[in-house]
């Protein structure tokens, strides 16, 4: 008899901490999140699975290349720097968050602008990344790159590392950047590293 | 045979002596309730009628889920190189839009594409309809909201079309916040009926 109540008390226990641990720890809000590491424009940011560099943040209205493209606003174009440290991978992630946690994607539009990277195990790769965005998006505009891509859930990078690197683009900044009318000479992506030094 | 007669005016007299002690309000209610039934033949309890898709006219704008799109004219093409370069039996038909993004985060143009259709000319559209930036022919698969694009909506047909009108239909397009079921919430929804419909004048081109 004592030993048939004292089981009963333990289910019941044990049914008490599960409803404790669903209730008051939030495992929805960190278990589908990436890891983040921070960064900042020439830096580099190691990953699980590559070392990632921005080398240069360029704002223009139009991105050169056969054909030039113009924006819908303007293009933010990042230069990034990749290394692929244990094995070939695919980075098929780039974003940006501005400063009021906006997402804004990468455009397919730009001839040369790369969408994704297929790193090769100790190779440099070069890569630019172009997004086409209204001047809101501008300050405080920091790049995530990770090996998922974008989409409304974030579902294709949970719980893999991500670069959150910060462009360095301050309030201040924005007036100047959107009115620059230089256009962007863009650089195929690869192995092979961009020859002229812009910005 | 009296005795039928008799009995039948005793319950109109009743009835007629029921009706007139009641207040005037109800009076006036079990008419309209009478007036009502007497008109059920004629379609008076038949529900109110599907006002039906809404009208597309060019430079009107529609919405199709998140995109705010205004079709300013409908274009046949033979080809739209180097975008767009079907056999020399098809033809290209152009939807010549502007296309702005509305909402708070990006969307792929899939939601776009996958929900607005032409129709009426005798052909079937042999591709999936396309998105192209109008000044340098480039690929348009994604949006970030709040910019305005000039954009070809493009669809090959297997043939020249037959007539001077398109008739261009958008499906309903929703917002989707939970669904249990699927475990995809946040979603943008396409359904079984068209929301938008107009018939626009074909403008051919050589």
């Amino acid at each position: 008899m004592r030993r048939a109540i004292a089981t009963g008390a333990l289910v019941i226990a044990a049914m008490g901490l599960g409803r404790v641990i669903n209730d008051r720890i939030p495992t929805g809000d960190v278990a589908d999140k990436p890891f983040v590491h921070s960064g900042s424009v020439g830096r580099a940011v190691s990953l699980d699975y590559a070392d990632v560099t921005v080398t240069g943040v360029h704002v223009t209205p139009t991105v050169m290349g056969n054909p030039a493209s113009a924006a819908g606003g303007r293009w933010l174009v990042v230069d990034t720097q990749m290394l692929a440290t244990r094995r070939p991978t695919a980075v098929a992630g780039f974003f940006l968050v501005d400063a009021r946690d906006r997402r804004w994607i990468a455009s397919t539009r730009g001839p040369e602008c790369a969408q994704r990277a297929d790193l090769s195990t100790g190779v440099r790769h070069y890569a630019s990344v172009c997004f086409d965005v209204p001047k809101k998006a501008l300050e405080g505009a920091r790049l995530m790159v990770t090996r998922g891509a974008w989409d409304s859930h974030e579902a294709q990078f949970r719980r893999d590392d991500l670069a959150d690197i910060d462009l360095g683009i301050a309030a201040s900044e924005v007036e100047r950047l959107w009115a620059s009318k230089d256009p962007v000479n863009v650089k195929e992506s690869g192995p092979v590293p961009p020859a002229e030094a812009r910005r | 045979m009296g005795g039928t007669t008799t009995a039948g005016r005793g319950v109109l007299g009743r009835a007629r002596g029921f009706v007139t002690g009641r207040p005037t309000s109800q009076k006036v209610g079990g008419g309209v309730a009478a007036a009502l039934l007497a008109s059920a033949p004629f379609g008076g309890l038949a529900g109110v009628p599907d006002p039906g898709p809404e009208p597309i006219t060019a430079g009107k704008a529609i919405m199709v889920g998140p995109y705010k799109v205004v079709v300013d004219k409908v274009v046949e093409l033979p080809d739209l190189k180097p975008a767009v370069s079907p056999s020399p039996r098809q033809r290209v038909i152009v939807l010549d839009t502007h296309v702005t993004l509305t909402g708070d985060r990006p969307e792929y143009a899939g939601t776009l594409t996958n929900n607005v259709a032409v129709s009426g000319g005798g052909v079937k559209t042999v591709e999936r309809p396309r998105l192209y930036f109008v000044e340098d022919s480039t690929a348009m698969t994604s949006f970030n909201p709040g910019l305005t694009y000039r954009l070809a909506l493009t669809y090959v047909t297997s043939g020249p079309w037959q007539g001077d009108a398109v008739t261009v239909t958008s499906n309903l397009v929703e917002f989707r916040e939970e669904d249990k079921q699927t475990l995809d919430p946040d979603a943008w929804v396409a359904r079984d009926e068209v929301q938008w419909q107009g018939t626009l004048p074909l403008v051919r081109r050589p």
